[in-house]
């Protein structure tokens, strides 16, 4: 065998040996990804036409003589834990909002932390108010007026409710955190009792709370039920997983 | 860099090969022609040339006391036909198995032979030991697609529906095989060479398998304010998981015989092949556990069954999400066990390798050798499962090892 031959046949099968030990896979990226979550309450909610001139003052609407209700975006509070399991874990872990809200009113906190009420959520309030036209009532004109619901501040102002500032968490309008791909996020609530809500007259009836989640700004459709019954202190729990 | 079988194959051939390629033509060289000298008057006649010496790589001659052989080789070998099924996910009504194989781990064998004077004959013996120890999490948080096919029909799944959404398991696969022999040259020529052996073999086989069957989301109506207070602990009501345990061991001893042979190519180079068969007569043992779990409610003292699922009228879902602090208080869950254990039984296991390779003569005594080989053993221990039905439905156990094996002998 001569020596160019051997050479050759050398480098033809280290180069096989190198070509069929090379590989090409890449390891899986982690994507991270903001999610976003918030709350809507809806209920039949009756129907005001509220003045402010001469004096701040509601009438009722009424069709065929019975107050006119509608199925509007009413005030609720509820309580809220968000938890996420991780890709490739079994243990939840509560979350935490992009700019450090803990993502639960139901933990005990450490004495020193200010406490989170359980119920310190609240849905938004109705904001539609068109306007109404002039009213003569006892001789009296009544102007600047809107139709209303009962969620509306207007008209809850009227009656001396304040159920407070909308937030998610102390956060507003949404929580907002991140989620790699993989992991699994699960969000639990329920409705405040009635008894120990702010009393509302005439009370809401038919109340339901309904959870919005959106990745990366699209809205998704999770597993479990995103929104309540009407029935009192109901609640759900969904999750969904970021593929 | 990810090295393959084939991989590393050609690098069995290259570290055979190269030393061929790189040494000189051993072969004796012809004398060249005399040349033609007129004869002198009175001359002696020249001398003849002197042989050309034999090449020096053979095996060393025995001692008086005889002779040693000692053998290392390192192999990858992988596991075949002892996967194990964990579940099956479901698709259109179309079930999947999901299997598990093993990952490869680095093994040796080693061979001791004591060479008997005058020829007699040969007494060695080979140590092999296989292990194979995995684990698998397999989790898909919400979606329960795992069908729980190994635990024992009862209450499944969170739901009772046989169904989970993710899976932990844990298997460990060890083969241990001894033999001491008696072997002799059956023939020898220029072309080949043929060694018989019989002796004594010791076979042991054992298989653990543990698998949990996950509930990791649920989806369960929230145990939080204003049903429960806020110090409720939920842990008494998160699903527990299914759990199978599976055992089987199997130890034995008996007779093999063997049968190999050598193909010289090349003053250094030969191809060397090999058959070996064995007959194990042993006891073989086995255990089987499933657990499981269900939801209940305790009125009156007594426990009454909830049906879990989330349309379930008046069941697991009604309770958690409308019922009083008392009413979700009274909810636990209660495990039930169902297993079988079976205690040593007699069993005939059989074992059969075959190995095809090259031997190379590095030095006088020294060896390289590198084969492929596969190993198998069959009847090694049975899994015993209980049905619903009164009766044990078994599984003989069988397991090969298939792997390039490189080594070094040494002849004293």
């Amino acid at each position: 065998m001569n020596n160019a031959w051997r050479a050759q046949v050398i480098v033809a099968i280290v180069s096989a040996f190198v070509v069929a030990g090379c590989s090409s896979t890449q390891p899986d990226r982690i994507e991270t990804r903001n999610a976003s979550l918030r709350f809507e309450s809806k209920a039949s909610a009756d129907l005001f036409v509220c003045y402010e001139l001469p004096y701040v003052q509601c009438f009722p609407v009424l069709e065929n003589g019975i107050p006119k209700t509608a199925d509007r975006s009413v005030p609720w509070s509820y309580s809220l834990e968000i938890t996420v399991i991780r890709a490739g874990t079994t243990e939840e872990v509560v979350v935490t909002s992009v700019t450090g809200k803990v993502g639960s009113s139901i933990q005990p906190h450490p004495p020193e932390l200010d406490p989170i009420a359980d119920f310190v959520s609240l849905t938004d309030y109705d904001s539609d108010m068109p306007i109404a036209p002039d009213r003569i009532e006892g001789g009296i004109t009544f102007s600047n007026g809107h139709t209303v619901s009962s969620g509306s501040p207007i008209y809850l102002a009227t009656i001396g409710v304040d159920p407070g500032i909308p937030n998610i968490l102390e956060t507003t309008p949404t929580f907002d955190f991140s989620l790699n791909t993989g992991d699994t996020v699960i969000v639990r609530a329920r409705k405040q009792g009635v008894a120990t809500a702010p009393q509302i007259s005439p009370p809401y009836t038919n109340i339901r709370i309904e959870a919005f989640l959106a990745i990366s700004g699209v809205l998704v459709t999770a597993q479990g039920d995103q929104k309540s019954t009407a029935d009192d202190k109901a609640g759900f729990t969904f999750s969904f997983t970021v593929r | 860099m990810r090295v393959t079988k084939w991989s590393a194959a050609l690098l069995c051939g290259m570290m055979l090969a190269l030393p061929v390629v790189g040494q000189d033509d051993v072969s004796p060289k012809e004398p060249p022609p005399a040349q033609s000298v007129p004869p002198a008057a009175d001359t002696e006649p020249a001398p003849t040339p002197p042989a050309p010496k034999k090449s020096d790589f053979g095996d060393p001659p025995l001692h008086r006391w005889g002779g040693f052989t000692i053998s290392v080789a390192a192999w990858e070998p992988t596991l075949v036909g002892a996967d194990e099924e964990l579940a099956t996910t479901y698709q259109n009504g179309i079930g999947s198995p999901v299997m598990e194989g093993s990952t490869d781990h680095i093994r040796e064998t080693v061979v001791g032979i004591y060479h008997l004077p005058k020829d007699i004959g040969s007494i060695g013996i080979t140590y092999d030991s296989m292990h194979q120890s995995d684990s698998v999490d397999d989790l898909t948080p919400g979606q329960f697609i795992f069908g729980e096919t190994r635990a024992y029909p009862v209450a499944l799944g969170v739901f009772d529906d046989g169904f989970a959404d993710g899976l932990s398991a844990s298997i460990d696969r060890k083969t241990r095989e001894f033999r001491l022999y008696f072997s002799q040259t059956a023939f020898e020529n220029p072309r080949a060479k043929g060694t018989w052996g019989v002796g004594y073999r010791q076979l042991s086989h054992s298989r653990n398998l543990s698998i949990s069957y996950l509930a990791i989301v649920p989806n369960l109506p929230p145990l939080i304010p204003p049903s429960v207070p806020e110090n409720f602990d939920p842990t008494p009501l998160t699903p527990l998981p299914d759990i199978v345990s599976q055992t089987a061991q199997f130890s034995g001893h008996g007779l093999g015989v063997t049968f190999d042979l050598e193909f010289p190519v090349h003053p250094r180079v030969s191809v060397i092949s090999g058959l070996a068969i064995g007959l194990i007569r042993g006891s073989g043992s086995s255990a089987y556990s499933s657990e499981s779990s269900y939801y209940f409610q305790l009125q009156d003292g007594v426990k009454v069954y909830l049906p879990p699922g989330p349309d379930d009228v008046n069941g697991l879902f009604t309770i958690l999400s409308n019922g009083t602090e008392q009413q979700i208080a009274a909810v636990g869950q209660e495990k039930v066990v169902t297993g079988v254990s079976q205690s040593p039984t007699s069993q005939f296991a059989q074992s059969l390798d075959v190995y095809l390779g090259l031997e190379v003569n590095v030095y006088r005594g020294l060896k390289v050798f590198g084969t492929l080989r596969d190993v198998y053993y069959a009847n090694v221990g049975e899994y015993v499962v209980p049905s619903p039905n009164f009766t044990n439905v078994r599984t003989t156990l069988s397991a090969g090892y298939e792997g390039y094996v490189l080594g070094l002998s040494w002849r004293y």
